[in-house]
């Protein structure tokens, strides 16, 4: 009984809060399952699971990734249900499965397929077990709330059931460490290309040692942080082999191979690299390589940027605290031919906590814009504004290039209009990106 | 003044936080007053001639990592205490000065301070380790040094520290004093870029090292500390 109150209760304050919704401006994507979880706690233990449960995890490129296999899965007919709004910790995970649930406790669909965030992993599936966790990579992300890429690693690896199959960017040697006796593993990279580098581009690096003999590992190349192919001269820890590997990745011409079949990427970046061979290693099995390729094929999109005066403005995600996000946002700016206007900025550290640790800037290897002869300007914008300059400064970069904007709602967009050139690349943070945006749309009335 | 030889020790393994933002630290207020810098990476298995160096800075580490470098560490005693006591430059942040205490857990660390390290948790809004914004106050500086913590022990120092804490977490958490210092070795649990946070510290560090050939300069690090203080409405 409790379970069907449990269900009826999500659902009914669900259908209320998609009504209210226009007014009260709540996205109902987490009250309905906390309060359904009073009537049944264990409620998500005692649903009917579909035959494939697929969980994706990691320190960033988990969204994306997410909504790939989705895309794929559901252009080839297959009912998924999936957390879209990316929200990934345990009341909205049960929101959703409770919504797609008949009221007997039977999940909708043919594949259940989650975002799910590294702490909660064990939270949600509890005696339920999924049967694929993609781990997209394991980096310093959220320090406050996170501590280190050691106890990231703890959490995730005390989440696993011996009866799951890892899908492991072997690319990242702390996820690859989760191979270590775990039978049911598939093993994911991208071999040496055009963008590899033969030595790291800062020493913060987070695994360079053996974690089973301690030795320092000896890196082939590294695509950037502690990415790349790696290998313990003892032959205790190795990248390699790896099950699925992408091949001549060719970002100019967005191409690369997946184990000899062609690919094409949406974006020229790397992360979107990623997020495809970890969608198509995942799917192997699932679907046929034909059905991968063709649903990868129709989930791109030609990108559509706003403009200001004419120049396209594109708003990287550069996720405050991660510093290998930033890392790929910037070497995608360095790889972009013409001027270029950067902003960059925050008015917090985080959407989660109040604390504003700064340290993380300096894990970002931003050295790489001072040679990039093309940049116009650098805006620097928010409450840390003149730590981001001093960033910068410290990173090599020409002082005449940066600008600190002082209020930035009111000063921003005069300031690019009147003192930049070129295309404007956005990597401010996500509690910026909606005002910046609206500032823009007043923009184009004005014009109107 | 022609150099300074500075190490950055265990870069690889210590450098939890922006540590890496020290280095630079001092590596451009050194370079602005016209000291020529050279830099040193040194880790396990590197063959380490302290005495040739200027300033030693080694930065936070995981648990794990911090436990690695003790075991390489303990050989370095005698040189590491010697280094010390000729007022040589040591800049220890975040768990690394734990490593010259007697003991970290129960552990024997170096000895060349008497205190011991312990791991301890407290119950916060965001987990279990010890996490704050910290405002410090010393004896030595006209105006407050700011930073932040991110770690899972403390240790037992109550004579010689390094900081009077205005704001966020002492040695033993509810102490009111915090870190080490004795002679020209600085310890704090301040972590990342703790000399960019707070030029008049490094400017102090500076200005022992160079005597009278230090100058006094306005830099775009005084510049964000002012904002930040003033922004935080700190004095």
């Amino acid at each position: 009984m409790s379970k069907f109150m449990s269900i009826l209760v999500n659902k009914t304050i669900s259908g209320l809060l998609k009504i209210t919704k226009p007014v009260l401006h709540k996205d109902g994507s987490v009250l309905p399952g906390s309060i359904a979880r009073r009537f049944d706690k264990n409620i998500l233990d005692k649903l009917e699971y579909p035959k494939y449960i697929i969980g994706v995890t990691g320190s960033s490129g988990k969204g994306s990734t997410t909504k790939l296999i989705a895309n794929i899965l559901i252009k080839n007919g297959v009912k998924v249900v999936w957390n879209e709004s990316g929200s990934n910790l345990y009341n909205a995970a049960a929101t959703l499965l409770l919504n797609n649930s008949s009221l007997k406790g039977k999940i909708k669909a043919d594949v259940l397929l989650l975002e799910l965030d590294e702490s909660y992993i064990k939270t949600i599936f509890n005696k339920v077990k999924l049967t694929h966790l993609v781990v997209t990579n394991i980096t310093r992300d959220q320090p406050v709330r996170n501590g280190h890429v050691d106890l990231i690693f703890d959490k995730i690896k005390n989440s696993i059931d011996d009866e799951t199959t890892l899908i492991l960017n072997a690319d990242d040697p702390i996820v690859n460490r989760l191979k270590i006796n775990h039978s049911k593993v598939i093993t994911y990279g991208i071999g040496d290309n055009d963008y590899t580098y033969k030595t790291p581009l800062s020493d913060t690096l987070d695994q360079c040692y053996c974690p089973v003999c301690n030795k320092k590992l000896v890196y082939n190349y590294y695509h950037y942080g502690h990415l790349g192919d790696y290998r313990c001269l003892g032959n205790d820890f190795s990248r390699n082999p790896v099950n699925y590997e992408a091949t001549d990745l060719n970002l100019d011409n967005k191409t690369m191979f997946i184990n000899g079949n062609p690919i094409n990427l949406h974006k020229n970046i790397m992360f979107n690299a990623y997020a495809i061979l970890a969608a198509y290693s995942v799917l192997d099995g699932i679907l046929t390589n034909d059905q991968i390729v063709n649903g990868l094929n129709s989930s791109r999109k030609q990108e559509v940027f706003p403009t200001i005066d004419g120049r396209d403005i594109e708003m990287l995600d550069s996720k405050n605290e991660n510093n290998l996000s930033f890392v790929q946002s910037i070497d995608y700016i360095t790889r972009c031919k013409g001027k270029k206007t950067i902003i960059m900025g925050f008015d917090n550290v985080s959407r989660r906590y109040d604390y504003n640790d700064l340290s993380w800037l300096y894990d970002i290897d931003y050295e790489k814009l001072a040679n990039d002869e093309e940049i116009s300007r650098i805006f620097c914008i928010g409450r840390f504004r003149y730590d981001v300059m001093n960033r910068l400064i410290h990173a090599g970069i020409n002082k005449k290039l940066i600008t600190v904007v002082d209020d930035y709602k009111v000063n921003l967009i005069k300031e690019l209009k009147s003192n930049s050139q070129g295309k404007i690349y956005s990597m401010v943070f996500l509690d910026m990106m909606d005002d910046i945006l609206k500032s823009l749309s007043e923009v184009h009335n004005e014009k109107r | 003044m022609k150099s300074v030889n500075i190490l950055h020790l265990y870069y690889d393994l210590m450098n939890l936080y922006g540590e890496y933002g020290n280095i630079i630290a001092l590596r451009d207020a050194f370079k602005l007053q016209g000291v020529e810098v050279k830099i040193d990476k040194k880790s396990i298995g590197d063959t380490i001639d302290f005495m040739k160096y200027d300033i030693v800075y080694i930065g936070e580490g995981s648990e794990y990592n911090q436990e690695l470098v003790r075991q390489d560490l303990l050989k370095y005693k005698a040189e590491l205490n010697a280094y010390i006591e000729s007022y040589k430059i040591l800049i220890a942040t975040g768990n690394s000065y734990e490593l010259f205490g007697d003991k970290i857990d129960k552990k024997e660390a170096l000895g060349i301070f008497h205190f011991k390290s312990f791991y301890k948790s407290i119950t916060t809004d965001v987990g279990d380790r010890i996490v704050n914004e910290e405002i410090m106050d010393t004896d030595f500086l006209g105006s407050p040094v700011v930073g932040f913590v991110n770690r899972n022990s403390v240790n037992d120092i109550k004579d010689g520290y390094l900081f009077k804490v205005r704001k966020g977490y002492g040695n033993d958490i509810k102490d009111k004093f915090e870190g080490i210092h004795y002679k020209n070795f600085y310890g704090t649990y301040l972590l990342g870029p703790l000399l960019i946070r707070n030029p008049y510290l490094l400017d102090y560090i500076l200005s022992n090292f160079l005597g009278d050939k230090y100058k006094e300069l306005d830099t775009p690090d005084k510049q964000a500390y002012e904002e930040y203080l003033k922004t935080y409405n700190i004095e």
